[in-house]
C-alpha cells in the first residue's frame, strides 16, 4: 500500500466529505485535493468545520458522508495509519505533569519511526527546559513541544489545529518560522495542513489554501493560481456589473466608483477601458469569499 | 505502552501498595489476638464445661455476628466498614478518572494520534488497572478471611453481610466491577464528577439488590417443620444455616410469620390466648405453652427455609460469576465507547 501511496501525488484527497452532528451538518460536500509536499493553509470562519475536517483525516472522528482517501489508505485506528501522521490538537493537549523529556520518552515507547535526536535538538535549540512539566511551561513553549512530538513521529503527512490561536504575536512567529524550517528539512517528504483564522500567518508559511466556510469548500487551490485568477476591478458608479468573464465575488460602492473582486472564468479576459485591473492580496480575496458565504447562509 | 501506564497510574499503585500494608498491619495482630483468645478460652472451658456458651463469653458480646469493637485493639467495626466501602472508592478514584481524566483534558487526543492503536491503549490500561485491582482486593479479602477466622467458628452463619460481602472470592469481584463500571461511566460522560455520582448509586443499588433479593435463591432453600413449641424450630435447624424465612402454618396450609396474624383460630385456642378469660388448667392459668399445645393439637406447626453452610463456597462462586458478568459488560461497553464513538 506505501508503493501505491509514494507513486501518487496526492497526500489528501476528500470526496463530498460530510459529518453530522443531530441534524446539524458541521462539514458538508468537503471535495479537496492536497497534492503531496504543499504546505497548505486550511481557512475559514470560526465552526466553518476546520477541526471537524482535519479529525476526520486522523480517524478520530468518522464521517457521515463520502470519503477520504489519506495517503493511498482510508484513516484509520490502525499503527501503520497513525505512524505516517503527525496531529497537533487544538489547544495542544499535553500531560500537564509530565516533564518535557517524559512526552519525549512516551513518543519514544509509543511511536514506530520516533527520531529522538531529532526532537531534543529542536527542543534544546528553542531553550526550552527539558525537566520541567509541560504545564509550567509558557504557550509558546508547550506549542513548540506539541510540534516536535508531532514531528519526531517522522510522519508522512502533518495536520495542526489551529497551532497558533493562543500565542502572542513573537511566538507565533517563532513557532511558524520552526514550521517552514521543518517542512524545508523534510524536502518535500512532508505534507502540512495547517487550519487558522489568522490569514497573515499563513501567507509567511503556505503555497496552499483550503477555504471553508458555510460548511462547504469555497477555495482549494494553490495560492499562486488563487492570486492570478482573483482580481479587484475598479470602475464608474451605475454601470452594469456583470459579464461572462468573471464571476463576482464581492461587489462593494463608493460615493463614485465601485469595487469589484471577481474570480475570472476566462484566461484571457480584458475589461474595457473605463475599468482599471488590480491584483488582488489573498487576505482581500479569503475575506471576500467569507463575507460571501455569510451572507448566503443569512438569506437561507 | 506499559511504560505510560506505570507513568500515569503509579502513584495509584503506590497508594494501594501503602493501603494495603496499613490493612496489613492492623489485620494481622488483631487476628492472631483473637485467635489466640479463643484458643485460651477453649483449654479452660473443658475444665467447666462452658464450651457451649464460649461465644457469649468470650468477647463480652455474641448477639453481634461483629467482633467486639471494645476489645483491645478495637476499632474493627470501623475497619469493616472500611473493606464494605472499598468497591466504592476503588470505583471512584482508580475507575472513574482513568478515561474520563483525558477527555477532560483533551489528552486522548494526543495518545490517539501516536502510533500505537486505539485497541493496543486500550487493552493496555484495563489490562493493567483491572488486574491490579484484582490482586489488591485479593490480598485484601484474604487478610479479611484470615481475621475473621475466630468470629466464623465462633458465630456460625457465615452468610451474614458483613461476612459474606467481605470475604472469601464474591467480595474481589464487586472491586473489579465496581472499577471496570467507573471505568465506563466515566469513558461515556466524560465528565468525572458526574460519573461517581451515578457509580455510587447504581453500584450501591446494585449491592443491596443482589444481596438481599437475588443472593438466597442461588439455590433452593432447605425447609424443616417442627410442632409450635417454643424453641422447637431452632432445634431442628443447624446452628450454621442461614435461615432465609420463618412461618407459622395453620391447618388448612395458611402460612404467616406470626401465629396471631393466622385467620382461622379454633374456638379454645383463642380462649386460651385471650388472657382475662383464660381457664385454669390443672390448677394454673393457662400459659403460652398451653396455647402452643392447643395450636399442635389443631394440626399447627413452624415451618422455616434455610441454606447450609456448605453451601457457602457456591454462593460465593455464583455470586463472583454475577458480577463477573456485568464487569464483562462494562469493558465490552467501554472498547464500544473508545473505539467507535467520536473523540
Amino acid at each position: 500500500m506505501d508503493n501505491v501511496a509514494a507513486k501518487t501525488t496526492t497526500a489528501i484527497q476528500a470526496t463530498d466529505l460530510g459529518k453530522r452532528y443531530g441534524s446539524f451538518w458541521a462539514l458538508k460536500d468537503c471535495n479537496i485535493v492536497v497534492p503531496r509536499g504543499s504546505v497548505t493553509a486550511l481557512v475559514g470562519p470560526n465552526g466553518a468545520g476546520k477541526t471537524t475536517l482535519l479529525k476526520l483525516l486522523v480517524d478520530l472522528s468518522s464521517p457521515s458522508a463520502g470519503s477520504a482517501t489519506v495517503l493511498g489508505m482510508t484513516p484509520n485506528q490502525s499503527s501503520g495509519y497513525l505512524s505516517e501522521i503527525g496531529y497537533l490538537a487544538q489547544e495542544i493537549p499535553l500531560y500537564s505533569q509530565m516533564t518535557v523529556e517524559k512526552h519525549l520518552a512516551m513518543g519514544a515507547h509509543l511511536d514506530t519511526n520516533w527520531d529522538n535526536g531529532l526532537a531534543v535538538s529542536r527542543l534544546k535549540e528553542l531553550k526550552i527546559p527539558m525537566g520541567r512539566p509541560v504545564g509550567k511551561l509558557s504557550g509558546g513553549q508547550r506549542a513548540q513541544v506539541g510540534l516536535a512530538l508531532a514531528l519526531a513521529k517522522k510522519p508522512k503527512l502533518l495536520l495542526l489545529d489551529e497551532p497558533v490561536a493562543a500565542l502572542d504575536p513573537l511566538a507565533r512567529v517563532e513557532f511558524l518560522t520552526s514550521l517552514a524550517q521543518a517542512a524545508t528539512d523534510a524536502g518535500g517528504e512532508l505534507t502540512v495542513v495547517m487550519s487558522s483564522h489568522l490569514l497573515a500567518d499563513l501567507e509567511r508559511v503556505c503555497d496552499h489554501l483550503i477555504l471553508l466556510a458555510a460548511g462547504e469548500t469555497q477555495l482549494c487551490d494553490s495560492i499562486e493560481h488563487i492570486i492570478a485568477t482573483h482580481k479587484l476591478l475598479v470602475g464608474p458608479r451605475n454601470e452594469a456589473t456583470s459579464s461572462p468573464g468573471y464571476s463576482i465575488i464581492k461587489e462593494t460602492h463608493a460615493v463614485n466608483e465601485t469595487n469589484l473582486l471577481v474570480r475570472l472564468n476566462d484566461k484571457n479576459f480584458r475589461s474595457s477601458s473605463r475599468w482599471h485591473v488590480h491584483d488582488a492580496n489573498i487576505e482581500d480575496i479569503v475575506l471576500a469569499y467569507m463575507e460571501q458565504a455569510k451572507q448566503e447562509g443569512d438569506e437561507r | 505502552m506499559n511504560w505510560l501506564v506505570w507513568r500515569q497510574h503509579r502513584k495509584q499503585f503506590i497508594a494501594l501498595a501503602i493501603i494495603l500494608g496499613v490493612y496489613a498491619t492492623l489485620a494481622i495482630p488483631i487476628g492472631l489476638h483473637f485467635w489466640r483468645t479463643y484458643q485460651q478460652a477453649l483449654t479452660t472451658c473443658g475444665r467447666t464445661n462452658t464450651c457451649d456458651q464460649l461465644s457469649s463469653m468470650l468477647f463480652q458480646s455474641g448477639s453481634d455476628s461483629n467482633l467486639n469493637p471494645s476489645l483491645p485493639g478495637g476499632g474493627v467495626n470501623i475497619v469493616v466498614l472500611l473493606v464494605l466501602a472499598l468497591p466504592f472508592l476503588l470505583g471512584m478514584f482508580v475507575g472513574v478518572p482513568l478515561i474520563a481524566r483525558e477527555y477532560d483534558k483533551g489528552t486522548n487526543l494526543l495518545v490517539w494520534t501516536r502510533s500505537i492503536s486505539r485497541r493496543r491503549w486500550l487493552t493496555a490500561k484495563l489490562l493493567w488497572i483491572l488486574v491490579a485491582t484484582a490482586v489488591f482486593a485479593g490480598a485484601f479479602a484474604v487478610l479479611t478471611t484470615w481475621w475473621s477466622k475466630t468470629g466464623n467458628t465462633l458465630y456460625a452463619n457465615r452468610f451474614d453481610t458483613l461476612k459474606f460481602d467481605l470475604q472469601g472470592i464474591a467480595p474481589v469481584t464487586y472491586a473489579v466491577f465496581a472499577v471496570s463500571l467507573g471505568i465506563m461511566l466515566g469513558t461515556w460522560l466524560k465528565r468525572i464528577m458526574v460519573a461517581i455520582g451515578i457509580m455510587l448509586v447504581v453500584l450501591l443499588a446494585l449491592q443491596i439488590t443482589v444481596g438481599a433479593f437475588l443472593r438466597p435463591h442461588y439455590a433452593t432453600p432447605l425447609t424443616v417443620t417442627a410442632s409450635i413449641t417454643q424453641g422447637a424450630l431452632d432445634a431442628k435447624l443447624p446452628s450454621d444455616a442461614w435461615v432465609v424465612s420463618r412461618n407459622f402454618v395453620d391447618q388448612h396450609g395458611t402460612v404467616s410469620s406470626h401465629p396471631f396474624d393466622l385467620p382461622d383460630w379454633p374456638p379454645r385456642c383463642q380462649a386460651l390466648a385471650n388472657q382475662d378469660q383464660a381457664p385454669v388448667i390443672s390448677g394454673h392459668k393457662a400459659g403460652p405453652a398451653d396455647i402452643d399445645n392447643c395450636l399442635t393439637a389443631a394440626g399447627y406447626h413452624q415451618t422455616a427455609k434455610y441454606q447450609p453452610r456448605y453451601r457457602y463456597w457456591n454462593f460465593q462462586r455464583i455470586e463472583a460469576g454475577i458480577y463477573l458478568g456485568l464487569t464483562v459488560l462494562a469493558v465490552a461497553t467501554t472498547y464500544w465507547l473508545v473505539l467507535k464513538r467520536d473523540a
